[in-house]
């Protein structure tokens, strides 16, 4: 199947050709291989496989955490490739939001604090209209001034959310957001993700493994052995795991 | 289970090197310490086996004074004694020898060596064989009193060549003597720092001043070879009546031992400090077991669960620290070798000059060091050790490796109930009960110790209250990192607290003291100008008969040292003069006066005569070097006895005694119509011809008096810096130990946005603020420990309380300092993590 090239106009970012390989000669290992993908500005899509698909690689080396053996990727208009440690650590900072599976939060810091860090360490002051939008979504108002340890997993990965909305960047990173959840408190998280994307037009891209959760999604990617091989629109639970199951045989 | 804690350690090789490299820097100040010693020794041991060496005898008078701390002063001889033992049957050999202080005067005019340092000696040369020194190539001794012999260190320092002129000073006056020798003591250049001129028997008398006319100290002896040395002892005894005469071999022993406790009071002094940096270490290591214990709480709990007994994980701990403790102190005798080095040359950096050769490493250096180094790793492994074994199986399954809450109110009562023991301890030997009492010091550091993670919280939140202001987020995040682990945390700074409690102690004794000292020195002394020596030698009396012909000074008085026997103890007294001091000292009296001084009569301090119940006119029995005996009668009763101590005597008292006469201070009072410039230069121009002399205006003079309290203040604080030093690696272990830690913490902010260099503040204010913990806890216990010491000194006249405000600015900005810089490595460390490891799930 063929992707379209990438076009700085509708994608927040992308990548053309990323391949990441681990090892060299005979224990070489593709994480990726050779991937090609664009995500859509104000698109929630989510990146499905196997582990060991590299799905998680796929969303590190876009998300700027990790580097690339070959290929380009693309956050807005900016290639990841020239940047230097210090500049794609500002681009983390100010264009992009991470929600990660746990140990989101600072254990020190209170849930305020902890939503503001990314703003409070480019030394921006936060948009009140904003910022009080994106607490009252998720609905941490009376919760502001607890730490972490005070908060239940839920709550805690309302704050992440609430942390990955606050600086309004150009691309939220999601890894396995409700993995460690119950699926009630899941299912809130996913709500909440899928209200930023349809009221605040913000762009997400979430790694899962869990069909559920992808549903939620307007797109799902599949990805095989470093490989994307499907795709699919408006997708629900059953849709998604039927296709699974057809990848796995 | 020792294998097991073989592989546990090659696992974590790189933790338990902090704890090793802690047990090498403390053993290794133990080590070079005790090396450094036993080198001193050695070279004192093979110069006094040389010394006595062909002395089979040795005369010297019965009569004696010891004035405590291995000093004792002995009346001199006739000279003609050495004559009349020269013509006993046996005696092949008979030298008088006299010693005294003198001190060699460079070519500038002015005297060689170090001010107030080691003792210069002039005395007169021996017949080879009786003789210590030996001449260098090209040289000769003496023939006359025209020449003279300088120890080859000294000539090297003056730049003398034979043939050169070179000035000898002394008590008895100045003489230009032409140099025809320089000599070795042994094979060393030097007798051990101090200049020493050698001249012929007249020439040295004459230069000792007119007690010493016609008298030796001792008169050496050579026997016939086959008499023993007793037997020469035994014919010399029945010709020299009741003089002492023992063998060479028991004067070699003597002049040994003498130095030898002279040494160990040394050595003690330097293993205390020694003490204190292995009391630090241990305490590191103890921190560093502890945090290793707790960050394997997991891999503990495993290991429970699959059955091991807690027998068992306790004993592979104590194994380990066993491991630790063997090559950390193997290795801190290696490093020894380098600290008795610096030490060494510390010491000279203070003017104490040691002459040593090589270095002496005894194998009870060895044995104690591992012995020590073992135990120190032991011990402060054992309660994490039982700790570690208590760990329930289940600890494997929960997430986090907490430790107990640090501010348990069993904590706070038991701290404070130390504390306060401590306390009253203190303050009961403060109250006069007994200085027995003010062990209670050690109470109250353990209380800290309890207290410490209770109170490490509050402290270090005021600490950091700056930073958020200053650092924004990353400023918070170093608070409260700093503050998320109190009890590792305190215990860290806990280690910092003792040296810098210490030194801040000693600083607020010395400041204290020097403000006393200032204080006294200024209301007592009322003059111009004061002449002081700037060595044992003393000022010659010529030059205080010189100064009371000098134009514009109206009043010159001396003080002189006597040597006495009073009431049974061997002390020396200081002698004034009756007729001039009043105009240069402030003396007043409850009773008597100045006027009823004279050389049979004795001024007693209020405080003494109150205690021993003296009345003017009663008489204390006394006796003189020479044995005389003497009943002083009071002739005053004066109130100021902070400054001149419990006795004044009259300096015409010493004239005939046997002891050397000389001036160790002479005050002079001005014309106040003349020019103080005018007066200063006449002084100055009288002082030329004293080469030891240096002239001081009153300013000048008070500012002296406590010139030598700074410098052992200097000397101490270098030797307790290394304690801090020791302490300081634990609070690089510490952040090593709370990065490691929070690996996926770092992972995460660096994913989220936090740049290198955030990383890096943040990590170094985390130090800067555990830094401080200790520095200002140690400030706040030193100025107590300082105040408790002047207070137990009230009633010897140390009246001031001065706290070194600027010192203590300078340990803030020292702790400031030290914080960065431990936390250079860790924050480095920390800015590397890699991000997607940090972050991936498992």
């Amino acid at each position: 199947m063929t992707l379209n090239p990438p076009s700085t106009l509708t994608a927040a970012a992308g990548s053309v050709g990323a391949s990441k390989y681990y090892g060299s000669g005979e224990s070489e290992v593709r994480a990726i291989d050779d991937i090609t993908v664009q995500f859509a500005a104000g698109e929630f899509t989510a990146i499905m496989g196997p582990s060991g698909s590299g799905k998680s690689t796929l969303m590190h080396c876009v998300a700027g955490l990790d580097r690339l053996t070959a290929g380009e990727v693309y956050i807005g208009g900016t290639s990841l490739s020239g940047l230097n440690d210090k500049n794609l650590t500002q681009l983390r900072r100010d264009k992009i939001g991470f929600i990660f599976q746990s140990f989101n939060l600072v254990p020190t810091l209170s849930a305020f604090e902890n939503i503001v860090l990314p703003l409070s360490l480019a030394g921006r002051k936060p948009d009140q209209t904003w910022l009080d939008r994106v607490i009252d979504t998720v609905g941490l108002r009376n919760r502001l001034s607890h730490r972490p340890s005070e908060l239940s997993g839920g709550q805690q990965q309302r704050v992440a959310v609430a942390r990955a909305l606050a600086s309004r960047p150009e691309i939220i990173f999601a890894d396995e957001p409700t993995g460690n959840l119950d699926s009630k408190t899941g299912t809130e998280i996913l709500s909440f993700m899928r209200q930023a994307v349809r009221e605040f037009n913000q762009t997400i891209v979430m790694v899962t493994h869990d069909p559920s959760a992808a549903a939620y999604s307007d797109r799902v990617i599949f990805l095989a052995d470093g490989k994307v091989v499907d795709e699919m629109r408006n997708p629900t639970a059953a849709l998604i795991l039927d296709k699974m199951r057809a990848m796995g045989d | 289970m020792f294998k097991l804690a073989l592989k546990m350690i090659l696992g974590r090789k790189r933790r338990l090197a902090f704890s090793t490299i802690v047990v090498i820097a403390g053993i290794s100040f133990l080590a070079g310490t005790l090396m450094f010693t036993d080198t001193i020794q050695r070279t004192f041991d093979s110069l006094f086996s040389d010394v006595f060496k062909d002395t089979d005898a040795y005369v010297r008078s019965d009569k004696t004074i010891d004035l405590g701390f291995g000093n004792e002063l002995r009346e001199r001889l006739d000279a003609g004694v050495a004559d009349e033992v020269a013509k006993i049957d046996g005696v092949t050999k008979a030298a008088g020898y006299i010693q005294g202080f003198g001190r060699v005067v460079g070519k500038d005019g002015k005297t060689l060596g170090i001010d107030q340092g080691p003792p210069n000696f002039i005395s007169n040369i021996l017949p080879d064989g009786l003789t210590p020194w030996r001449l260098t190539p090209n040289s000769r001794y003496p023939k006359d009193g025209s020449e003279v012999a300088i120890d080859t260190a000294t000539a090297k320092l003056g730049k003398y060549e034979i043939g050169d002129t070179v000035g000898v000073t002394s008590a008895g006056g100045t003489k230009q003597l032409t140099l025809v020798g320089t000599v070795k003591f042994g094979t060393s250049d030097g007798s051990g720092g101090g200049t020493f001129a050698l001249t012929d028997l007249a020439t040295t008398q004459e230069l000792l001043g007119p007690e010493a006319a016609g008298k030796v100290d001792a008169v050496l002896i050579e026997g016939k070879n086959d008499l023993s040395q007793q037997q020469v002892v035994d014919r010399v005894k029945t010709g020299v009546g009741t003089l002492e005469v023992i063998t060479g071999k028991a004067i070699s022993e003597e002049t040994a031992s003498q130095v030898k406790r002279g040494l160990s009071f040394f050595t003690t002094f330097l293993l205390a400090f020694v003490a204190i940096a292995l009391f630090v270490s241990a305490f590191v290591i103890y921190n560093t077991f502890s945090i290793l214990v707790t960050q394997r709480l997991k891999e503990t709990a495993l290991l429970r669960a699959i059955g091991a007994k807690q027998g068992q994980i306790f004993r592979s701990i104590v194994a380990e620290s066993i491991v630790v403790g063997l090559i950390g102190s193997l290795l801190g005798v290696v490093a020894g070798v380098g600290m008795a080095v610096g030490i060494k040359g510390l010491l000279s950096a203070f003017g104490i000059a040691i002459p040593t050769s090589g270095l002496v490493l005894l194998p009870r250096t060895i044995i104690l060091s591992v012995i020590l180094g073992v135990l120190m790793a032991v011990v402060s492994a054992v309660l994490p050790a039982v700790r570690a074994a208590r760990t329930a199986p289940m600890a494997a399954l929960r997430d986090v490796a907490a430790e107990s809450p640090a501010a348990t109110p069993g904590r706070i009562i038991s701290g404070l109930a130390v504390l306060v023991a401590g306390a009253a301890l203190v303050s009961f030997g403060l109250a006069g009960k007994g200085a027995i009492y003010l062990i209670g010091i050690a109470p109250i550091f353990i209380g800290l110790f309890i207290l410490g993670p209770a109170i490490a919280r509050p402290i270090a939140r005021v600490i950091g209250s700056p930073l958020p202001k200053l650092q924004g987020i990353t400023g918070t995040m170093s608070r409260e990192n700093a503050m998320r682990n109190p009890k590792r945390t305190a215990r860290t700074a806990a280690a910092l607290l003792v040296g810098v409690a210490l030194i801040t102690g000693v600083s607020v004794i010395s400041s204290s003291a020097k403000a006393s000292i200032t204080d006294l020195v200024g209301k007592q002394f009322t003059g111009d100008f004061v002449i002081e020596p700037s060595d044992f030698v003393g000022l010659s009396p010529k030059m205080t008969a010189e100064l009371r012909t000098v134009p514009g000074v109206t009043a010159v008085s001396a003080l002189t040292l006597i040597p006495i026997e009073l009431e049974g103890k061997g002390t020396q007294l200081v002698g004034i003069d009756p007729a001039s001091a009043a105009k240069v000292f402030k003396l007043t009296f409850a009773s008597g006066g100045l006027d009823k001084l004279n050389k049979d009569s004795i001024l007693v301090s209020k405080k003494r005569a109150a205690k021993k119940n003296y009345l003017v006119g009663d008489t204390i029995p006394a006796t003189m070097l020479d044995g005389s005996e003497r009943k002083l009668a009071v002739g005053g009763i004066y109130n100021e006895d902070e400054l001149f101590g419990a006795y004044l005597v009259s300096s015409e008292m010493q004239a005939g005694s046997g002891a050397d006469l000389f001036d160790f201070n002479i005050f002079t009072v001005r014309d106040p119509q003349a020019k103080e410039a005018d007066v200063r230069a006449a002084i100055d121009n009288v002082a030329k011809g004293y080469p030891n002399a240096k002239v001081r205006s009153r300013q000048q003079f008070i500012k002296a008096q406590t010139a030598q309290l700074d410098q052992l203040l200097a000397l101490v604080t270098a030797l307790l810096f290394l304690s801090v030093v020791f302490a300081l690696f634990g609070v690089v272990i510490t952040l090593f130990s709370s990065i490691f830690e929070r690996t996926r913490e770092l992972g995460m902010l660096r994913a989220i946005g936090m740049d290198r260099a955030k990383v890096r503040a943040m990590v170094r204010w985390e130090s800067v603020i555990t830094s401080l913990l200790g520095v200002v806890q140690g400030i706040v216990v030193g100025l107590g420990l300082g105040w408790a010491v002047m207070r137990a000194l009230r009633d010897q006249g140390l009246k001031s309380f001065a706290v070194p405000v600027p010192l203590l600015i300078t340990f803030l900005i020292a702790g400031f300092t030290s914080g960065v810089l431990a936390g250079v490595f860790p924050a480095w460390r920390a800015s590397k993590i890699d991000v997607m490891k940090a972050i991936s799930s498992d």
